[in-house]
Formats: structure tokens, sequence, C-alpha cells
């Protein structure tokens, strides 16, 4: 009897590691080199030493309906008012903040997003989808309309992204996704912002904030950071913070992280006292109700 | 009388009495991966990993969805069968269409040419065709969960890679030989006589399963009401010999050969199930003549 159940005990303890053993010689990530792939693409150091992360290129697209799908959501990215006309509300472009692409690591790329959704975000306490979150970029970052979930462009953005991401662990958040982290204590001044802006900003987005145009004046070459063509009151980046991080970590173009934080705050805080459009959340009282407040 | 305390204190001390079932975990829990190197394996995560916020709220709200269908989306449901009847282990099992294997890996290319499949048309699918019910509108809080629980176990699995053990490949696609099980042509009368021997268990004579007194079934039904409509993946003879050989029966997969694998998908689907929900009633009258 005692050596019975000695012995079921020494099985109950041998079977789990019986079953570790699986006819399995190749490894997943084998099939996608994570490596010392040759390119000019942002590359980002993943959580394992020595191993990065590279988007992938274009060329490497197969030649079909998802290859072509996955082409039409990079030229929507990248020239949102031509290619998505009956949903962008502005002059932006997907691009105009999610730099190179979407690849840019610090300007919330496309492959550090993806398979962190769905997720809880504070802006409307609750789980958004990702498609949910590309509905509220063109509602309030782009001024227009939402996208419904089953249209082609919400379609063809998702698999952008989902192919960008292609790779990256999934619900792990990924370095090099978001924004820069910056300070939260920094009392942010206008005034200050206003010279920094002209010193460092003004050459590319003007002095009235409006851009530049391209030469056939179709679209924006520098995109417009105030005013009717800008990103409305409802956007992420009319948060002092989000600004602030966005800024330090990507202006000057191809010089992210030369300002320190305060400088930051106080070009973020210039932008955010600006005209732009209004939060499509709120009613025209309400917004009014703003400018009498004084902020 | 010492020899029964030493006795006792064995049993305490050893590793088994660790196994006692309030410390084992739940059996949904237990399923391992290989992914890479020998000695890693992906672990999908543990049901007491789920956070204890909104999301880990929707995601424990997918999870009873995907194994109680019947009750939790009682709207979209119309058969008695839940996601986990065929996605074993609560959607963890290898081989048996796998979430932690699935969602990185949408939207792709669909069975048809030119139709790109996202995750939640995938999920409308199944519960118009496998679920024979409607599909949930793609903002529904039911898709929203099911895809919050997709990706919670999904986690730190490379997304869009191929993964071992996603879909229902057959052993043989396991090492890498090919990726689609080769049909067969199975013999149905064999198929009866090996259903008889091995599935008659638990699932019925009539293949009416075993069902649960709240509603749904401990043991799927496999044909009838009950059962799959005629236009799922499953009614269809090479997808169901390779889920067949890959998981069946329960705990002893792989243990049939590619032939009886190929004999019971033919015995299975020469049985009567409800009719392709893409067919008109004209059409499913001139079928049935």
């Amino acid at each position: 009897m005692k050596f019975a159940m000695l012995f079921f005990g020494a099985l109950l303890v041998t079977l789990p590691a019986a079953s570790r053993d699986w006819p399995y010689s190749q490894r997943p990530s084998a099939a996608l080199p994570l490596s010392d792939i040759p390119g000019t693409l942002e590359s980002e150091v993943l959580r394992k030493a020595g191993k990065k992360f590279i988007p992938p290129e274009l060329d490497e697209l197969p030649d079909n309906a998802w290859g072509k799908l996955v082409r039409d959501g990079r030229a929507i990215f990248i020239d949102t008012p031509a290619r998505a006309p009956r949903f962008a509300g502005n002059g932006l472009s997907c691009s105009s903040c999610h730099l190179g692409e979407g690849r840019t690591p610090g300007a919330a790329p496309l492959w550090g997003a993806w398979s962190m959704y769905p997720t809880y975000r504070g802006k409307n306490d609750d789980v958004n989808t990702f498609q949910m979150r590309l509905q509220d970029c063109f509602r309030f970052s782009l001024d227009g309309m939402m996208p419904p979930l089953q249209s082609r462009e919400i379609q063809a953005l998702t698999a952008y992204s989902q192919w960008l991401a292609r790779g990256t662990p999934a619900g792990t958040p990924v370095p090099g996704r978001g924004f820069v982290p910056v300070k939260r204590e920094i009392e942010p001044s206008g005034d200050r912002g206003r010279v920094v802006y002209g010193m460092k900003c003004a050459v590319c987005h003007g002095t009235d904030g409006q851009g530049v145009r391209s030469a056939d004046g179709t679209r924006y070459q520098f995109p417009p950071v105030w005013g009717d063509d800008s990103f409305n009151r409802g956007a992420g980046m009319y948060t002092v913070r989000t600004a602030a991080a966005y800024i330090k970590g990507n202006m000057p173009l191809g010089r992210g992280m030369s300002l320190d934080d305060q400088e930051a705050y106080d070009v973020a805080l210039y932008l955010r006292l600006k005209d732009r459009p209004i939060d499509p959340r709120r009613g025209w009282f309400s917004d009014f109700s703003r400018v009498f407040a004084g902020y | 009388m010492n020899g029964w305390r030493a006795l006792i204190l064995i049993l305490l001390a050893s590793p088994s009495a660790a196994l006692t079932p309030v410390d084992a975990p739940l059996p949904g829990n237990l399923v391992e991966v290989p992914v890479a190197a020998p000695g890693e394996v992906f672990v999908p995560p543990a049901l007491v990993d789920i956070p204890e916020d909104k999301q880990g709220d929707l995601v424990k709200q997918g999870r009873l969805i995907f194994i109680d269908t019947v009750n939790h989306a009682r709207r979209y449901a119309g058969n008695q069968l839940a996601c986990a009847s065929c996605h074993l282990s609560e959607g963890r099992k290898p081989n048996a269409a796998p979430m932690w294997a699935a969602w990185g890996r949408y939207p792709r290319m669909g069975d048809k040419p030119d139709v790109i499949q996202t995750f939640e048309s995938k999920v409308q699918d199944c519960f118009h065709f496998s679920l024979n019910g409607q599909s949930p509108p793609l903002d529904s809080p039911e898709m929203l969960a099911l895809v919050a629980y997709a990706q919670w176990l999904a986690s730190d699995a490379p997304t869009g890679a191929d993964m071992p053990g996603q879909g229902l490949g057959a052993p043989e696609a396991l090492a890498g030989a090919v990726d689609t099980h080769v049909a067969l042509a199975g013999s149905a009368s064999r198929g009866e006589t090996l259903y008889r021997a091995q599935c008659l268990t638990c699932h019925g004579p009539d293949g009416q399963g075993v069902a649960r007194r709240g509603g749904g079934h401990q043991f799927p039904p496999l044909w009838g009401k009950a059962s799959y409509s005629a236009g799922s993946a499953l009614a269809r003879p090479a997808p169901l010999a390779a889920y067949l050989q890959a998981n069946m029966p329960l705990g002893r997969g792989s243990s049939l050969t590619a032939q009886q694998a190929a004999d019971l998908a033919a015995y299975l689907l020469i049985q009567p199930r409800p009719a392709d929900p893409r067919l008109g009633l004209l059409q499913r009258w001139r079928a049935t003549r």
C-alpha cells in the first residue's frame, strides 16, 4: 500500500516533465530573422540584448490582395487628405506626427502600438481596439470623420500596422513605443515658448504656424501646427505634456532630444494657446466658455 | 505507530503532496507551446495573471464567452456549441486552432483570393457557420471581449510569425514537411466502426454529445441540430481529418493514423447537420433531394 502510493506520487511528479518533450525542431522566430538586415530603416533595441527589431521593407510585400491592402494602408498613412478624402478633415497626414511612415521610435511608431491593443485608454475610460484608436485619430488629430470599422480605410491601416509589427512580442511594451518620457513637475511658459519656437521651429513650420506646402501646393511638406488645417482641441497633441514628450523626442526634425524638458513644455504651451479647430466632443458654447475662462 | 507517522511525513514532504487540488493550477493553464531553442517554450498566461482593471474584466468576459458561448453570447449563438468545443483547453491547445497563434497573424489572406480576413471577420465567420448563429457586429461587447481574450492569450507571442502548433496542423505539418493535411479518401463504414470503438463513449451513439445541466455541452454534439452547420470549416473533409488526427480522442491526440482520421471524417460528414446558412431555402431543398 505504501509503495503503491509512493509510486503514484512519483508518477505525478514525472508526468509533466515527460509532456514537455515536443517534436518540434524549428523556432518560429527563425522564419523571420530579427537582426542583421541591412537597410536604411530605423532599428530599435528589443528587450534581449543584441537583438534588434527592424520593421520590414516595402519590397518584401507579396504581390497579392494582402500586399495590395498593406500598400494601400501605407498610401493612406503618408498621404491621408488625398487617399482618404472622405474621412480626413484637415491638412495633416498620419505620418505628419508618426514620422518615418510610422517607423520612427519615439514618434508613436505603429509597430509599437499594434500589438498593445485592445487596451484601456483613459481618454474615454474604456477598452479600445486598434480600429477604435484609428477612429479617434481621424476624429481628433485629423479633425475629420470616424471611418466605420469595416471601411476599406480602417482595414488597410490595420493591415499596414500589423505588417510593420511583425515579430514584436504581443501585448508587451516594446522600447521605443509611444513618446519619450518627460518630467511631470514643470511649469511651462508661453512667452519662453514663443522665443524657442521662433528660434528652432519657425524655419519649417512658419512664423504663422501654417507649415510649408509642397511645390504643387496640394499637400504639406511640413505640417501646420495651428490654425484651421491643424489638429483640433480634442487631439492628444493638445495636451501640453503629450506634446512636450513628442517635441522633446522628435523636434527639430532630425535633431530629437536636443531640447530639454523645460523648452519642450514651453513650446507645447505656446502651441496650445494658438487658435485651432474646436474639440468635436464639445458644443460651441463650451468652446466659447473656454475663451471667457481665460485659457 | 512510528512507521505511520513517518509515512505521513514522507507524503507531506514529497513534491506530489504539493499537487493537492487546492494548489494545482487550473486545467486550462497547463498548455506549453514550444517556440524556440530547446528548453524554451511559450506559455500562454495563467488566469491569475489577468489584471484587475477594465481590460482584465473584458478579458474575463471574453473567456466566459469562449468557454460557454450558449449562455454568455446568447443573442448570437445558434447551436449548442461553445468556441472551446473545437478550440480545446479554452483556446490554448496547440493544433486545435489556438488563439495565441491566431491573433497576431491577422489581417491575412483568406481562403478565397482577393479576400482579406481580419481577426474580427474570422470571429464573425465562426459565429455564422460553426455556431450556426448570427455574426456579432464589429463594435459589439461580445466581439470586443473575444478580441481582448485572444490578445491576452497571445501575450509575448511574436506578432505575425508562424508558430508551431498554429491552426489544425497535423503531426506531419509540425515537422515542417507539409502545411495542409492530405485528404485521403475515407470510407464511412470503416469510420463507423472506428467511431463506435473510440468516440462513442463521449459523443454518444447518435453523436449528440453530453449536455451540461445549465446549457451547453460537456462533450459537443457532432451532428444534428445542435452541431455545426455544413458551411463551417470542419464540415470539409480535409480540415476535419487534420483536426481529428491532431486532437481526438481527447487527451490522446496523434493516436489515429491519417487513414483512420479520413475514415472518421467521412463518417461524420454523411450525417445530417444544419444547412450552409449561405444557401437559400430553394437551394437547401434541392441539396437534400
